[in-house]
């Protein structure tokens, strides 16, 4: 048993502090990362009433049900950063990644006193593979939103298509990562694999001038 | 061959087919800086996770019937941004309404049908409004694409409500006239998408425009998503198959017109 609001209190009283002083885009990113914070806590209250409710396994509803409440919860405050703050498109990212780093750190600080951090390999899989899943699955649907907005798309079905890919993204990791064995591996080596992929294209899209 | 392993061989052969688009697309991508083509990609990629997601369940999970999960979003998102990515061709300016909403009338009756099949009210329902929208896209943009002359539309249509008609009429008759209303079902089914294809592939070999080619390749595309919804065994497969071609057709016309 772990007091998960205790450590997001812990967590956000710093943080709350912090974007007193802040200005521009750090201000920015340390409330995106604060809300992730808090949208991670209160997935974390939906799937478990969620996995009451269907009668599901742990296993299963971390398979099944927590990539679909995890993204819905970290889409809502992009969605509002969206059509609140209209940010540039640097904005969108900064939030993006402040509300999927956010997201990784609480669920890492939550695992870390759960199950110990005696293990380096433990401790590796869950800073390399889960904290930068959460992390390519925003900027996914962040470079989505950029995109539908830059085609004037942005209309309900290019916001909903950028959210599912987040999802099945998401998904997907967690479905390799159920089973041990090599699935797991692969699953484990996915997130990373697609930042490099992103990276690339991220880059030369900047360079020609489609983003930022 | 079990109809299981064949329609895996069949997704391994369509996890290629998208590869080999990907890459296409992402060239594409390199080369004009084109947002449309971005979302082309994106949708691509949409596409092979939940294939890959597919594979992994079922080598994961063989004996377990896949409950609601992440994959129903996948498949949303890459209809959906599919659509976006031709929407950026094909602007919504009224014109071709009207076949629209047939075709939108056509995917509700599909889902109904869905629903009476696999009782999944929760998934199919879900997956309706994705449907919807997904046909009433390839509709408008056959109509501005001029791809179809008056009387193919009356004949697509004509299909397409028969189609509808011996599936519901399949429910209501006795066992023997059931499995040759099955049959006539997937004949008709098969018979216009092998039109389509045809026409898709001509078009882009006779050098039409490049809107033309786009608009049928994509037509041909959401039949083939309709008949591997409604098709079994190794009609699915052939189904699957289908899909590969017509998704390469689209992915080669969207090529030619953004680099028109």
């Amino acid at each position: 048993m772990i007091y998960a609001e205790n450590i997001f209190i812990c967590i956000a009283v710093p943080l709350l502090i912090s974007i007193l002083f802040a200005e521009g885009s750090a201000r920015g990113f340390i409330a995106s990362f604060l809300t992730g914070t808090a949208v991670c806590l209160l997935s974390a209250y939906i799937s478990g009433f969620l996995q009451i409710v269907s009668g599901m396994s742990v296993g299963d509803t971390a398979v099944f049900l927590s990539p679909v409440v995890e993204e819905i919860m970290k889409f809502l405050p992009m969605l509002f950063v969206l059509f609140i703050f209209m940010p540039e498109d640097s904005g969108l990212f900064i939030a993006a990644i402040g509300i999927g780093a956010g997201f990784a750190t609480f669920e890492n600080c939550c695992y870390l006193l759960s199950s110990g951090a005696a293990s380096l390999r433990y401790m590796l899989i869950r800073g390399l593979a889960v904290g930068v899943m959460h992390i390519i699955s925003m900027l996914t649907l962040a470079l989505g939103l950029v995109l539908v907005r830059r085609v004037r798309l942005l209309s309900l079905p290019g916001i909903a298509g950028a959210f599912s890919l987040s999802v099945i993204f998401h998904g997907l990791y967690n479905l390799l990562v159920s089973e041990p064995g090599i699935s797991s591996a692969i699953g484990y080596i996915l997130p990373l694999a697609t930042a490099a992929l992103l990276y690339f294209p991220y880059r030369s899209l900047r360079r020609t001038g489609v983003l930022f | 061959m079990t109809t299981e392993r064949l329609s895996i061989a069949a997704f391994l052969i369509l996890i290629a087919v998208i590869s080999i688009l990907l890459i296409r697309t992402a060239r594409l991508v390199a080369k004009s800086g084109d947002s449309g083509a971005v979302l082309l990609l994106f949708a691509l990629i949409s596409l092979l996770v939940n294939d890959l997601y597919w594979i992994a369940y079922e080598a994961l999970r063989p004996d377990v019937r896949m409950p609601f999960a992440a994959n129903e979003f996948g498949e949303a998102a890459f209809y959906l941004l599919f659509c976006s990515a031709v929407s950026a061709v094909f602007r919504d300016r009224g014109e071709g309404r009207t076949e629209g909403i047939w075709a939108a009338v056509f995917a509700l009756a599909s889902v109904g049908l869905w629903i009476a099949w696999s009782g999944e009210w929760v998934q199919d329902l879900m997956a309706a409004p994705v449907h919807v929208y997904y046909l009433y896209v390839t509709a408008v943009s056959l109509r501005q694409g001029d791809a179809l002359a008056p009387r193919e539309w009356r004949l697509w249509g004509g299909a397409a409500a028969a189609l509808i008609a011996m599936q519901t009429a399949i429910f209501f008759v006795p066992g023997g006239l059931k499995s040759s209303l099955d049959l006539a079902c997937y004949l008709l089914m098969f018979s216009v998408q092998a039109v389509l294809i045809f026409k898709a592939v001509r078009a882009i070999g006779s050098g039409m425009p490049a809107k033309t080619q786009l608009a049928l390749s994509f037509g041909a595309m959401a039949w083939s998503v309709s008949v591997v919804y409604m098709s079994a065994g190794y009609w699915y497969v052939a189904g699957l198959l289908y899909e590969a071609v017509s998704m390469s057709a689209v992915q080669i016309s969207y090529e030619r017109e953004i680099l028109r």
